[in-house]
């Protein structure tokens, strides 16, 4: 465990699935040198199979008495998806012969394949919501149990996993432990890369690409001990923010309200079902284990509550009525790090992502 | 010369010349002119109806105001004389049972974005339809096969997503796809009729005399269509 611990609490009910978080951090991270097939950040619709395909089922994280548990390393063809490319050059000459542009493979999978296909019959129960995903830079990751070459790390001063690309070798051992398949095998270099919670931007006071680009405003960030924090009041004083499959015993930092305004259900007339509600809160249970029935009593005594009152820190909070207002950063708290740990607070305070942690002046090179 | 000619023409490009676009690398910055229904500032975003909201200037329509009663008589006599929701005019057919519905694209206006490569791998690639999960099962269509979809006016290919949100009667294809990214290059609009809203024709042509954003209204989802398993093609 961490001295401190970053957290992020993505707010379900206002994600609109633009993806503009996707986007994001692919431009910054990921759409080059080996990472194409990579999405760091995935927004996927569930109900779905989601990205790589059926994650959940492929093993890794913890049993109850704390043991690694088997995993499946994902299929590139089969469960990430090849990145197909165009033939761009095609329309530039003019000719209008058959399906001048398409991609150079047909399409088999990719991180958002069944975008709002969701479970039900239209129109009376159908539904579905969007589920973003990053790595849960754990408390216990299951990625850094699996590692036998203790390659990969955990900051004291956050607690952001990273890979120490000097020491892995490429055994994969992470992707088949991270029961979020969070964890991904770059061929071109043969080493494991994974969501860095964009530490350049977080040591200078800098939300995640993802979360400042958020066009819906779910995402707060901040330390999970700072009271004053936006994470911190909903993880641990409204308790409605829960972790994903926590179940897995990775006991993941990034948290979720869970999708409580769901529209009722219809009836063969197509009258409004008074009092049901779409999305089945089993398979709310199923993500975010049974304390979402108190999480989601208090979302709603909160709302009733600031319909009535016009008062309710929570609601206000999640409302998040000025972006700047959904982040607690500190770059002061880094420079600090830097100078208790003697190192340069000008450059970027974790120099082992770039240069290795075990790495020896001199070395392989 | 579609450039030169419209630097020449727009006032809204002044001063810019071909030369000049050379120099900074192929583009140019509009004028204060360029906008309507608000001013253009150079160092804040542009927001529209500002003439309107704080100058009280006249909207471009008959009446000066936002119009939700026309009592012009062919408005009367189709029934819409005020904003009226109604049956969509394309065929009753049992041959044709499925309405096609184009609505605007998550990511793109229109076409423009419709070729991202980072876009396009955030979908299937290829136009996709979503098409109900129990109608497209009775059909033997699987998820992401390619379906025809036709009627009496043409066909064209998608990729078929089975999905829950979409009608039993219906069929729902994002709209800006371009027909060179269909297959055999054909597009969505070959089984689109396009039918001219006839209210289009009260008093003259133009929506009422051609005002200042007159676009040709058509009627909303007129197409009725059929889908299939396409047979010998692929996406
Ligand atoms: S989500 Fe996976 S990759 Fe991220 S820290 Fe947890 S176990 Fe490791
Ligand atoms: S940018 Fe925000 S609203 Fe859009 S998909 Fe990502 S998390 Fe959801």
């Amino acid at each position: 465990m961490s001295k401190r611990q970053l957290a992020m609490v993505m707010d379900l009910n206002k994600c609109i699935g633009c993806q503009t978080c996707t986007v994001a951090c692919k431009t910054q991270w990921t759409n080059r040198n080996g990472r194409e097939y990579m999405y760091w950040n995935n927004v996927e619709t569930y109900p779905g199979t989601g990205y790589p395909k059926n994650w959940m089922e492929l093993g890794g994280g913890f049993d109850a008495a704390g043991d690694l548990q088997p995993g499946v390393i994902p299929n590139l063809e089969a469960d990430y998806g090849v990145p197909w490319d165009y033939n761009y050059e095609s329309l530039m000459g003019g000719q209008a012969d058959s399906n001048t542009f398409h991609p150079h493979i047909s399409p088999t999978w990719g991180p958002n394949w069944d975008e709002d296909e969701g479970a039900g019959a239209f129109p009376q129960d159908n539904y579905f919501f969007y589920l973003p995903r990053i790595c849960n830079h754990c408390t216990n990751p299951g990625c850094l149990s699996a590692c036998p070459r203790d390659a990969i790390f955990k900051r004291e001063e956050d607690g952001v996993v990273l890979v120490d690309l000097d020491r892995c070798q490429g055994y994969r051992y992470c992707i088949a432990g991270c029961p979020y398949k969070k964890i991904y095998f770059n061929p071109k270099i043969s080493k494991s890369e994974k969501c860095i919670l964009c530490f350049p931007r977080i040591e200078q006071g800098l939300p995640p690409a993802c979360a400042q680009q958020c066009v819906g405003r779910i995402r707060f960030v901040g330390f999970l001990d700072d009271e004053e924090s936006q994470v911190h009041k909903l993880v641990h004083k409204y308790k409605v923010a829960l972790g994903l499959r926590s179940d897995y015993g990775t006991q993941p930092n990034v948290y979720y309200i869970p999708p409580t305004e769901s529209p009722a259900k219809f009836d063969a007339e197509g009258k409004i079902i008074e009092g049901s509600t779409r999305l089945p809160v089993g398979e709310l249970e199923k993500l975010f284990g049974p304390e979402v029935h108190d999480a989601i009593k208090t979302l709603k005594t909160e709302m009733k509550k600031r319909k009535e009152t016009g008062v309710s820190e929570l609601m206000d909070l999640l409302i998040a009525y000025q972006h700047s207002d959904m982040f607690r950063l500190d770059n002061n708290y880094y420079q600090q790090v830097a100078k208790e740990n003697k190192r340069n607070p000008l450059a970027p305070v974790d120099t082992r992502y770039i240069a290795g942690k075990f790495t020896k002046a001199g070395g392989h090179h | 010369m579609a450039v030169q000619a419209a630097l020449e023409k727009c006032e809204q490009y002044e001063p810019w010349t071909m030369e000049k676009m050379y120099k900074v690398g192929g583009f140019l910055l509009i004028n204060e002119k360029a906008a309507k229904s608000s001013p253009l500032y150079s160092d804040r975003p542009f927001n529209s109806n500002e003439d309107h909201l704080y100058k009280m200037e006249r909207l471009e329509t008959l009446s000066g105001r936002q119009t939700f009663y026309v009592d012009h008589e062919l408005y009367i006599k189709m029934g819409a004389a005020t904003n009226t929701g109604m049956e969509g005019i394309r065929p009753q057919s049992k041959d044709y049972p499925y309405v096609f519905m184009t609505p605007h694209a998550r990511w793109s206006i229109h076409s423009n974005y419709k070729t991202s490569r980072t876009l396009l791998r955030l979908q299937r690639g290829v136009p996709a339809a979503q098409v109900n999960r129990v109608v497209a099962e009775a059909k033997g269509i699987k998820d992401g096969d390619t379906i025809r979809i036709y009627n009496a006016l043409g066909e064209f290919y998608a990729m078929a997503k089975l999905s829950s949100s979409a009608p039993a009667d219906g069929l729902v294809l994002e709209h800006g796809w371009e027909p060179y990214m269909y297959l055999k290059n054909k597009g969505h609009n070959e089984v689109v009729p396009t039918a001219l809203n006839l209210l289009e024709m009260a008093d003259g042509w133009g929506h009422l005399k051609f005002g200042g954003l007159w676009d040709g209204n058509q009627y909303a989802y007129d197409g009725a269509v059929n889908y299939e398993k396409a047979k010998d093609v692929q996406y």
